[in-house]
């Protein structure tokens, strides 16, 4: 098992450089192979372990003198949820970014050699799995801040103004969060000599809260939350499968991640700490689905979304630190079941860009007609989002609106009542933007749209639109185990 | 209730509706006569009009069988709803006056057996594809729509204190608890209403005769036109019934035919009066009978008020 | 086989249905046929069902098919005689729209049938769902599946702006109301023993919050109400009904007039009579829903009088009758702890309502579906003597306005009395205050009124669509319409004759659901209420006194009797016939000239009822076109929410300015790196004295 855990995260790395030199066709489908052993690898890993927690703890710096080792492998259900996610989507957008990135996309033309995009792709891959087989926060700090470098990388790959920019917004904000984590080690290490999980529950409560507020601004700002949320949307000049990778399904889950974990591995967390939690994240809800209506380009309307759902995982994680184990579940269900859905709306959206050359609402409409299965893929992640029954987000909402009103509180009702009118507000945006992109009649941007969209783009579309569907039944098995202070 | 009063006074209320129906008629045209200082035709002209249009030919403008039809509707519903009125019809066993039908229908089949013979009379109208026809149809329809809340309003103080719908029941307790403030105001304003449901002046807006050629009676003619005329005869003899058996229903001698007598006088008189009131008015347009009637419901519910009361 | 396997394998074939349609969408005839043969068999297992639980008495499961324990909620199922009722309708409904649909949805041809029959089929699957399951949170499942698919049929003409703009409007009042069932769910489940979502632990929850705190009853009942009357279609939450039906194709609307309403209904009486526990709460809704029911059959009617497109009137129809459900159901709530008797009455009568709309209803939208299939229209002026060419659609069309009407012997007459006595009698009551037995008695007259109105309105209709010269039709397509249409036009109106001349069945069955649906012993029984004198109902209101009566037998017998009669005494008369031309008064005319048109049917009316408020024309008592609210951000709140502005670029331009300002001191001059070098060893040496 161990020497399973090594491989599934080494075979990304290598084969990130071995992919940086590689030309012509081969660079379309030897990633995707890479991308697709993972995925085994990460199954195998995920079900050999089910459902208890193993830790290997291996190695420990000389030089630093600390309670438990640093380096290793853990995995438990919270990291095998991850790993699903992070696994599965990296195979989808791999593949989609093999049709994606070529001379026939109308929204950008990208010429060979791709070897570039790969190498950091799969650095991604094996940076975010190593993110969440980590057993302490030092190890979990080395690969977040390599992601943070694959995302500026990503960003950036256009090398046009805007995206050097872009980019450069990105990291720089999310290092600043970085900072903050680092921070938080070094307090740690000088009151608990200690960098794993459960730390935090031997410091004092003054000290304790004020390491949880620095990792939570690590995190608000790696998952672009207020009061950092302003790199996300500037972000989507990257290239779609980019957008729908790192952007809505697995870098800015990392932030999220931490939070969890941090959560799951302390029984102590105090009263105010859930608090300041779950207002923030109401309050980016809030603020991301006043942003909707301003937006014409459809993927900064779906970056203020990732926002607003960021928030709620957020929000379901604050109401497992009030009392209520419901909403927890809730919330780390969310993980998943938003991945899936966001990364389905994400490359719709990129096929229309890929077919038609624009993602502006205002020029188009009729799509439905034109381009069926990506108008479908697009009404589905619509309403898995949005929280439409049977389709998976209203399952993970559901739990968290229980946990809410289960609570009690005043605090508690009052925040549920304006995630459920959040929830209602965004459905209604949502379907008044699907109606005016897809229904009506054809327009001019619209008529220049093919059919016919190559192979990978609808083969990733279905499996996503199937996944959308069962996202909460792969992702329950694991949530069931989990709540607050369970591995404490 | 025996088998042999339900069949008895059935054939009794079908013969006071429909085979003596147009002798009332024929009175209220003498009277009319009179007050007009003319002699007037013979008391059973009526008779002799509904025996020559029976003979006449049918002609029809359109091949639609609800043409053909929909006078047999009209006068059959208003047959039937003679059935569901008491006209002084005694019954021994419950001691009151009672429909034969008393125990097969109540007012709200009355009401919607009216609402019946109304539509008959605007399918007829529409069915024959005349414009004149179907501007009396739309007026005889909103004058039913105007009129019936006074009608629904009076039978429903009634129901409220009786405890009941059925027409028996109303006129038991009626006549066993004298007279009361609500159903002498329920009595008042069925009056009012009167005129307008047996289409007499000044509401005979739907065929009015010299404005819209007789409205929906325009294709009408031979033994259809006939069905139509003893429809609206009997609908006078009920509807007069229906006012002197609920509201006014002493004296109860408890001898079946001292009481179909003393009804027929009742309701005689109260002939006479509509037929007063028809010949020195002059006829009121579509709008301004809407507007009378619908104050008139609005006050009417006053009546309710004091049956809710118990007043 | 045991009955609850009955009732998965009813919904699994739907499902299948679903997906063999969606995969022959383009083998048109096929499509449609198999989707038939689907619902066909579905239907029969619904109807066995409930019959089976008619005579049996209900089903439950032995376990939950899923159970969620970390919530709290499980898939249970169980079908009592209210489920057993509504299994009824939708059996025949959703045939009867296969059925029509097939040659109805040709009409459509540039639309592929890819998004009507895997829809319609789970439409029907997810209403199945609703009405069986016992557990709040699949039950929400189930009800937003119900809207998601009728959504999908609204918006079939996918190119149409009006279709698009009802289907946004239906979705997101749908969506919204299912916020607050969400809500109302949410606030109860936190205080029931478990906690759990079944409905007998939201029924404890409900007796806890009943003592411990009121308010928060009337709100999570609040939630309710605005939830169910949203689907339902009733005014004022209703307003997206009289777009939304028309958009969709007509045998689309049927299955919505016919199904989808009735769930609303069927959620009301399941959450104010099985899940509330009876008590003053009842009395108080019952109260709000019986005026709500009336607002609804005042506005609904009156509105419908100045429509001129069929399609549009049958949904202000809809709207109406619904308010007469909902006036029985309110009254009959009233009166549970004051006389069960007529709270029983009133709650039958309601129901009975509600399955004879289905028929009737269902039947006129698909009459407006024949009409629009020959003629090309829905403009009631455009058309004209159709009963000609179409006269099957036509005698349904006018059994089934007649029904609607009240008419006797027609079924609505049935469902009407009951509910027009039940309030009548209300006032009588001795328990109850006055001001509500006032308010009954109001609210009955105003019924008793609007139903000449709907008569009235049907007469125009019938009038319009179907007498007259024929008009509106090209010569070419002269010819009726398919039978397959006629024949489920035809199931319907026959099925509204059956439950008028024999009401007592209907209401037995009805009874059933009703006894079923309360809390055990609270009704008397159906003898004593409705009498045994079949097929005729003697109704008693606790009095040992019957009150009311109907007899449908009676007086046909009368009716026939009479009509020969006077058929006699015509042929006595010999008259001769003959036929003649219209006579217009001698004048030289056009038809144009002398055709009355629809809209000038009811002109005072119209002008009486037309008014303007503000910027919102109302005709008939409803708004014309409702104005979308505009929204615009306030700079300042713009400004706000984009820190980049004013915190974030200020702040890197600051570090951008000062990294400028230190790079100065980069001279290039190694002369001034020699003078640093000298100050800086300078300092140090001051720095290490110092601290010496």
């Amino acid at each position: 098992m161990l020497g399973l855990l090594f491989t599934l995260l080494l075979v990304p790395l290598v084969g990130a450089c071995a992919c940086y030199s590689l030309k012509g066709r081969k660079s379309d489908w030897i990633p995707a192979i890479l991308a697709g052993i993972t995925l085994v690898l990460g199954i195998i890993a995920v079900m050999w372990s089910y459902p208890q927690r193993t830790e290997w703890l291996l190695e420990q710096l000389t030089w630093m003198e600390t309670q438990s080792k640093l380096f290793g492998f853990l995995i438990d259900p919270l990291s095998s949820l991850m790993l699903i996610v992070i696994t599965v989507i990296g195979l989808l957008v791999v593949v989609y970014s093999g049709a994606y990135l070529s001379p026939g996309n109308k929204d950008h033309a990208f010429t060979k050699p791709v070897g570039n995009y790969y190498f950091w792709m799969l650095l991604f891959i094996g940076s975010m799995v190593g993110l969440v087989i980590s057993p302490s926060f030092l190890q979990l700090f080395i690969f977040w801040e390599m992601t943070t470098i694959c995302s500026w990388a990503l960003i950036s790959y256009t090398k046009e103004e805007g995206a050097l920019f872009g980019g450069f917004k990105a990291l720089i904000m999310t290092h600043l969060g970085g900072l903050c984590f680092l921070v938080a080690l070094v307090l740690l290490f000088v009151n608990a000599h200690s960098f794993s999980f459960n730390a935090l529950d031997s410091l004092e409560p003054g000290m304790r809260f004020t390491v949880f507020i620095l990792l939570l601004v690590a995190a608000w700002a790696k998952a672009a939350q207020i009061p950092f949320f302003t790199w996300l949307p500037d972000a989507m000049v990257a290239p779609t499968p980019v957008s729908a990778y790192l952007h809505a399904a697995a870098m800015v889950k990392a932030g999220v991640y931490l939070m969890a974990r941090v959560a799951v591995s302390n029984s102590m967390l105090s009263q105010g700490a859930g608090l300041v939690l779950g207002i923030f994240a109401v309050a980016t809800m809030i603020v991301a689905v006043i942003l909707y209506f301003i937006q014409d380009d459809l993927k900064r309307l779906l970056a203020f979304s990732t926002i607003g759902h960021l928030g709620y995982v957020l929000f379901g994680i604050s109401l497992g630190i009030l009392g209520s184990t419901t909403g927890f579940e809730g919330g780390v269900l969310h993980i998943i079941n938003h991945g899936f859905a966001k990364g389905l709306l994400f490359l719709s959206v990129g096929a229309i860009a890929y077919a038609t050359g624009s993602r502006s609402i205002k020029e188009l409409s009729g799509l439905g007609r034109k381009m069926p299965l990506v108008s479908a893929a697009f009404l589905v992640g619509l309403f898995a989002v949005t929280g439409v029954p049977p389709l998976s987000c209203f399952w993970s909402k559901f739990m968290m609106f229980t946990g809410a009103f289960e609570l009690g509180t005043a605090v508690g009702t009052t925040l549920g009542i304006l995630a459920i009118l959040e929830s209602v507000i965004a459905f209604a945006w949502y379907l008044v933007i699907g109606h005016r992109v897809f229904f009506g009649k054809v327009s001019e941007k619209a008529t220049v749209a093919t059919p016919n969209q190559p192979r990978a783009i609808s083969i990733t579309l279905i499996v996503l639109m199937c996944l959308a569907f069962l996202a909460p039944l792969i992702g329950y098995p694991f949530v069931k185990y989990l709540s607050v202070g369970c591995f404490s | 209730m025996s088998i042999g009063f339900i069949v008895g006074a059935s054939i009794l209320n079908l013969f006071l509706a429909l085979a003596l129906s147009p002798l009332f008629e024929g009175c209220a045209r003498k009277l009319r006569a009179t007050v007009h200082s003319r002699v007037g035709p013979p008391i059973i002209q009526p008779y002799y009009d509904l025996a020559k249009l029976f003979g006449k030919e049918d002609l029809r403008a359109s091949a639609n069988l609800l043409l053909r039809l929909a006078p047999y509707a009209c006068i059959v519903s208003i047959a039937i709803a003679a059935l569901l009125v008491p006209m002084g019809t005694f019954n021994a066993s419950s001691q009151t006056f009672e429909p034969p039908f008393n125990n097969y229908g109540d007012t709200i089949l009355f009401m919607y057996l009216i609402a019946l013979s109304a539509v008959a009379v605007i399918l007829t109208a529409t069915a024959s594809e005349n414009p004149f026809a179907f501007v009396g149809a739309s007026r005889e329809m909103v004058m039913h729509l105007t009129v019936e809340p006074v009608l629904v309003i009076a039978l429903v103080t009634a129901a409220i204190n009786a405890g009941s719908l059925k027409m028996g029941d109303m006129v038991f307790w009626y006549h066993a608890n004298g007279p009361s403030a609500s159903m002498i105001l329920a009595a008042i304003f069925l009056f009012l209403a009167l005129q307008a449901q047996v289409g007499k002046l000044p509401f005979d807006i739907a065929e009015a005769d010299q404005e819209i050629m007789g409205g929906g009676f325009i294709e009408q003619s031979g033994p259809k036109y006939a069905l139509l005329r003893w429809s609206m005869m009997a609908k006078q003899i009920v509807f007069c019934s229906v006012f002197t058996q609920v509201f006014i229903p002493w004296p109860m001698v408890g001898h079946l035919a001292w009481d179909v007598l003393i009804n027929m006088a009742k309701v005689f008189v109260v002939v006479l009066v509509i037929a007063l009131i028809d010949v020195v008015n002059p006829r009121l347009r579509i709008d301004q009978s809407v507007r009378y009637y619908l104050y008139l419901s609005s006050f009417s519910l006053i009546a309710i008020a004091l049956a809710l009361a118990g007043i | 086989m045991e009955p609850i396997t009955i009732l998965y394998v009813s919904f699994l074939l739907l499902v299948a249905g679903a997906i063999v349609a969606a995969a022959t969408s383009r083998l048109q005839r096929f499509c449609s046929w198999s989707s038939l043969g689907f619902v066909s068999a579905a239907s029969i297992g619904l109807l066995y069902l409930a019959i089976y639980v008619f005579t049996k008495g209900s089903i439950t499961q032995p376990q939950p098919l899923l159970s969620l324990p970390g919530i709290g909620a499980s898939l249970s199922i169980g079908i009592d005689a209210l489920s057993a009722l509504l299994f009824l309708i939708i059996s025949i409904v959703s045939f009867c729209v296969t059925l029509f649909s097939i040659r109805y949805i040709r009409r459509y041809e540039r639309e592929s049938l890819l998004r009507f029959y895997p829809l319609l089929l789970l439409l029907f699957a997810s209403i199945i769902g609703v009405v069986v399951i016992r557990d709040m949170l699949f039950f929400i499942v189930f009800w937003e599946m119900m809207t998601l698919t009728s959504w999908a049929l609204v918006v079939y003409e996918r190119e149409s702006k009006i279709s698009l703009r009802a289907g946004l409007e239906y979705f997101i009042a749908t969506h919204v109301a299912t916020g607050f069932i969400v809500l109302a769910s949410v606030l109860l489940y936190s205080h029931s023993p478990g906690p759990s979502f079944d409905f007998d632990a939201l029924r404890a929850s409900f007796e806890a919050l009943i003592t411990s705190n009121p308010a928060l009853v009337h709100l999570i009942l609040a939630s309710f109400f605005i939830g169910f009357v949203t689907k339902a279609g009733v005014l004022p939450f209703g307003f997206w009904l009289p777009n939304a039906y028309p958009a969709a194709p007509s045998s689309g609307s049927a299955a919505f007039a016919g199904v989808v309403e009735k769930a609303g209904i069927y959620a009301i009486v399941r959450v104010f009579c099985t899940i509330l526990p009876i008590s003053a709460y009842s009395q108080i809704w019952g109260v709000v829903i019986a005026i709500f029911g009336t607002f609804s059959i005042f506005i609904g009617t009156m509105s419908a009088l100045t429509q001129d497109d069929s399609k549009r009137l049958m949904s202000f129809y809809a709207i109406g009758q619904i308010g007469y459900m909902l006036l029985g159901i309110g009254v009959g709530l009233y009166f549970l702890t004051i006389n069960p008797a007529l709270a029983t009455i009133a709650l039958v009568a309601g129901l009975f309502h509600m399955i004879n709309h289905a028929w009737f209803k269902s039947c006129l939208f698909l009459n407006a579906g024949s009409i629009l299939y020959r003629t090309g229209t829905r403009d009631l002026n455009k058309i004209g003597g159709l009963f000609s060419l179409m006269p099957w659609t036509g005698i349904t069309a006018v059994v089934a306005s007649l029904s609607i009407g009240g008419i006797p012997p027609f079924n609505g007459f049935a469902s009407k009395l009951l509910i027009f006595e039940s309030s009548i009698i209300a006032g009588t009551e001795v328990g109850a205050a006055i001001w509500v037995k006032a308010l009954f008695v109001i609210l009955g007259i105003a019924a008793i009124f609007i139903s000449a109105v709907t008569l009235a309105s049907f007469l125009k209709f019938l009038n319009s669509a179907f007498m007259g010269k024929l008009r509106g039709v090209e010569v070419s397509s002269m010819s009726d319409v398919p039978l397959s249409m006629n024949v489920s036009q035809g199931i319907l109106a026959f099925l509204c004759v059956l439950f008028g001349v024999v009401p007592l069945l209907p209401i037995t069955l009805v009874y059933k659901a009703i006894s079923g649906a309360l809390p055990v012993g609270i009704c008397p029984t159906s003898a004593s209420l409705f009498g045994k004198v079949w097929p005729g109902i003697s109704v008693d209101f606790g009095t040992a006194v019957t009150s009311g009566v109907w007899n449908p037998l009676w007086v046909i017998v009368a009716f026939a009797i009479v009509l020969g009669l006077i058929y006699l005494v015509v042929r006595a008369g010999g008259a001769k016939v003959r036929k003649v031309e219209t006579w217009y008064g001698g004048r030289e005319h056009i038809p144009a000239d002398v055709s009355y048109r629809g809209h000038s049917f009811y002109m005072p009316f119209k002008q009486v009822f037309s008014f303007k408020v503000r910027r919102v024309q109302f005709q008939g008592l409803y708004p014309t076109s409702l104005p979308l609210p505009k929204v615009t951000m306030p700079k300042g709140l713009r400004l706000l929410l984009h820190p980049d502005q004013w915190f974030y670029y200020p702040i890197a331009n600051l570090f951008m300015k000062l990294n400028r300002g230190l790079s100065k001191s980069h001279t290039g001059v190694p002369q001034m790196y020699l003078l640093w070098i000298v100050i800086g060893a300078i300092l140090t040496l001051v720095i290490i004295l110092c601290l010496r």
